[in-house]
Formats: C-alpha cells, structure tokens, sequence
C-alpha cells in the first residue's frame, strides 16, 4: 500500500516536472520574441507565487485535519452517496466560503475523495468558488446591485447541473470510480 | 500523567499527518509554478486591447466567443470585471459579456494538465466542459431575468 502510494506521488511529481519543463521551453521562446514583456510576466507571476504561499499552507493545514481528525464514516454521511440535500448545500455554501486560486484546492478535494466525498460534489465545490463574496462590491461597482445579484443566484442554482453531468459522465471511468469504490465499502461496512 | 501521554500521541500523530499533507502538497509546487507562469504570460502577451477586437456585433456568436476567450484567460477575477465593463461600453451585449465572466472563473485551460493529474481525465473534461456549455445558459437565464426585472 504504501508502494503503491510512494509511486503515485512520484508520479505527481515527475508530470508536474514534465509540465513546468514546458513552460519553461514556452518562457525561452517567449524569452527570444519579446524579452521586455517576458520580464514583466515573470515579475507579475513572482508576485502571484508570493501571494500563494499563505494560501497553500492553508490548504496544507485543512488536509492534515481532514486526514487526522475527520472520521471517513462521518465525512461519508455528509458528503457522500448518502448524504441527500445536506451535501448539496454544504458543498455550495464551502465552494463559496474558501477563497484562493481554484487550484490549490486539487489536492485536498483528492483526499476528500479519497475519504468518500461524491464526485459530483467536487465539481459544484469548485463551480462554486467562482462566486467570491469580498469581490461582490467591486461587481455591484461595475455593473450593478440588480446584475451582480441575479447573476450570483443563477450560478448557485444551476450549479448542481455541473454535478450531476460530472458524476454521469465519470461513472463509466475505472480510475475515477476506484475512490467511490471506497465509499461503497466503507457504507457496506 | 496518561492524560499527558496521550495528549502528547496525539500532537505526534497530528505532526506526522501535517509533514504528510505538506509532502503532497511540495509534489504539486511544479505545477503551481508552471500555471503561474503561465497565468503571467497569458495576461502580457494577450493584452485586453485583443480581447476587445475579436467580438464581431453578433449576440449568440459574441456570447460563444466569451464563454472561449473566458475559459482560454486566467487570473483575478477582477481583471474580467475591467475588461467586461470595457466591452459593454463599446457596445458588445450583456450575454457576451456574462458568459465571459462567468467562463473566466468556472473553466480553468491553464490549470488542465494539473486538475487531470490530481482529479483524474475524465472528471476534468466533464467538468470544464459542462462548465463552458453552462456559463451560455447562465448568461441567457441572467440577462432574460435582469431585464425583465429593470
């Protein structure tokens, strides 16, 4: 078991590796075209990387407590199969909450998978993170309270549409459904 | 004194789970930097002014072309607040406007090859796919009731 998982985060880390190696080749080339506006990216993306830092520990802190403290069974009954409405408004009233970039949350919805939250509800979390509280008064600036607010409404209603085409979509997926595999054992158990 | 043992367990249990998640957490670290680069280039080299240009007056088809250039953008969504104010200002329509918005936060391009390593392939394409089909319907169901309530 813990073969298995030292390959998987290798694996993570050899692809991410893989990834920023292109990056790196497009930032050369980038490098060779314009190298003035390249500099600039690079600053700009220096500043977005500092401003991460506190975020990801964050981040880092809410899995060490899922992992430590959160009962699979429990996390299971109100995010799992079973769970009902209750988990569809957790899942959207938490995609709203958490602030920060979508992508630094990957990690802790893969272990929240792991510990049996549905799939679905991973993909109205993340929809979710779109509506982003602090930033309401800077939209309702822009184009008004009347927009803003019909606009927030309709995405947390149609949010579940997401989910539901998520979890049709990924059942036929061996890989994807091995977690949900999980939960089913953890509820027949 | 067993009080204290056990509460000394478990901060060594807790400490181990936290050296572990943060573990995961550093085999990420290559893909936030490259996403981050990306997000960096994408915001110098497609400036707004291109943005600006690639509507063509058409309400269904601008309202695709935002919900594309939405998802293709990446970075704070403020930016798409500026840039959306500066497209209803030139005459681009509401739906346009809103499916870009909701587009930029809702469909990730930058961030695929990271969602697709961590959620897997398939929860990755259902998921930004429903997301840019939706962010068209959103924009419709948004604008329709915006006027009819104004």
């Amino acid at each position: 078991m813990k073969k298995i998982k030292n390959k998987q985060s290798r694996k993570q880390l050899n692809s991410g590796l893989y990834f920023l190696a292109t990056v790196i080749i497009l930032t050369i080339v980038a490098l060779l075209i314009d190298s003035e506006k390249t500099v600039k990216a690079l600053y700009y993306s220096l500043k977005l990387l500092i401003n991460l830092i506190p975020i990801i520990v964050m981040v880092i802190l809410f899995i060490a407590i899922i992992n430590f403290f959160v009962d699979q069974k429990k996390l299971s009954s109100y995010l799992g199969k079973e769970s009902g409405i209750k988990g569809w408004i957790i899942t959207i009233i938490a995609g709203i909450i958490t602030h920060g970039p979508i992508y630094v949350w990957f990690n802790l919805l893969k272990e929240m998978k792991k510990n049996g939250m549905r799939t679905g509800f991973i993909a109205i979390f993340l929809y979710n993170r779109a509506i982003k509280i602090p930033l309401i008064p800077v939209m309702i600036y822009y184009f008004g309270t009347l927009y803003t607010v019909t606009l927030m409404i309709v995405m947390i209603i149609t949010s579940p549409i997401i989910g539901l085409f998520v979890e049709l979509f990924t059942e036929k997926d061996s890989l994807d459904s091995k977690p949900m595999s999980g939960v089913k054992n953890i509820e027949s158990s | 004194m067993q009080k204290d043992q056990i509460i000394r367990k478990d901060l060594k249990g807790f400490i181990l789970t936290l050296a572990k998640s943060a573990k995961s957490m550093l085999n990420s670290f290559p893909f936030f930097v490259g996403i981050v680069i990306l997000m960096g280039l994408f915001k110098v080299f497609i400036p707004n002014s291109v943005i600006y240009h690639i509507f063509t007056g058409n309400a269904w088809l601008d309202t695709a072309i935002g919900s594309l250039f939405g998802s293709i953008l990446a970075g704070n969504p403020i930016n798409s607040y500026i840039i959306a104010n500066f497209l209803l200002k030139d005459g681009i329509s509401l739906f346009a406007v809103t499916s870009f918005i909701v587009a930029w936060v809702t469909v990730g391009i930058t961030q695929l090859p990271y969602e697709i390593q961590t959620l897997g392939k398939r929860f990755t394409i259902a998921r930004n796919l429903s997301s840019f089909i939706l962010s068209m319907f959103v924009s419709l169901i948004t604008v329709v009731i915006v006027r009819a309530l104004s």
